[in-house]
């Protein structure tokens, strides 16, 4: 999965040379396939961090859901910023306009490299978090206490 | 690693595959971009741009509160 998704990365972001064949809709234009290429993938990628943050969170680190808050906020924003420089890109293909549009894009390649990070390897919770010493013993931290059979904090709940 | 460590790795992972493998293929495919894969990537660009506001909404995108 890791070598996968460097893959990818490596191909987004380093300007990976996408053969075009000029006769496609971008008719050889790298910049514009690239960028297109790049916030199609973001959303998905957002999506699905998002998305597994929501479904998980009780069992995830509170640092994992602040970085899903990040994106939740400036994602749309993101994406908006750089759809409005590809216009102004594809209107007027200057030197100026693509720089514009390249750092935009920088932007959300680092938010994807951040949300690709906790995607591929998820951090871990403390169990002392998860499972406070008073809570009642249910099946979800049940299987946290056949994990951590050893750890002082349960040794007073019994069979 | 205990079991829900290992759930949340392997649903984490799932999810980001069934995400990522057309752009995936598009990204690393070698030789040229033919004019068929360039629509797709145009097609999804156009349908987040025109769709915005409702790709950005649903309970998924809602604050954490934490």
């Amino acid at each position: 999965m890791k070598i996968l998704l460097s893959l990818l990365l490596l191909a987004l972001f380093a300007g990976c040379a996408h053969n075009l064949d000029t006769s496609g809709v971008y008719a050889g234009d790298q910049t514009l396939y690239t960028t297109d290429l790049t916030i199609g993938t973001s959303y998905d990628i957002f999506h699905t961090f998002v998305t597994f943050e929501a479904t998980n969170r009780a069992s995830l680190p509170v640092a994992v859901s602040k970085a899903a808050d990040n994106i939740r906020v400036n994602a749309p924003k993101w994406t908006a910023t750089a759809v409005r420089l590809r216009q102004a890109y594809v209107v007027n293909p200057t030197p100026e306009s693509r720089k514009s549009l390249s750092e935009a894009i920088a932007i959300i390649q680092a938010a994807i490299t951040e949300a690709v990070g906790y995607l591929s390897a998820p951090p871990l919770k403390p169990v002392t978090d998860f499972v406070p010493t008073t809570s009642p013993v249910t099946a979800e931290n049940l299987i946290y206490l056949v994990g951590n059979y050893s750890v002082p904090e349960f040794s007073h709940i019994q069979n | 690693m205990n079991t829900i460590e290992v759930l949340n790795a392997i649903n984490a992972a799932l999810a980001l595959s069934n995400a990522l493998l057309p752009s995936l293929q598009a990204a690393v495919s070698s030789g040229d971009v033919t004019p068929e894969q360039q629509a797709e990537v145009l097609a999804k660009f156009e349908a987040l741009r025109d769709n915005a506001a409702a790709k950005f909404s649903g309970p998924e995108w809602q604050l954490s509160g934490r």
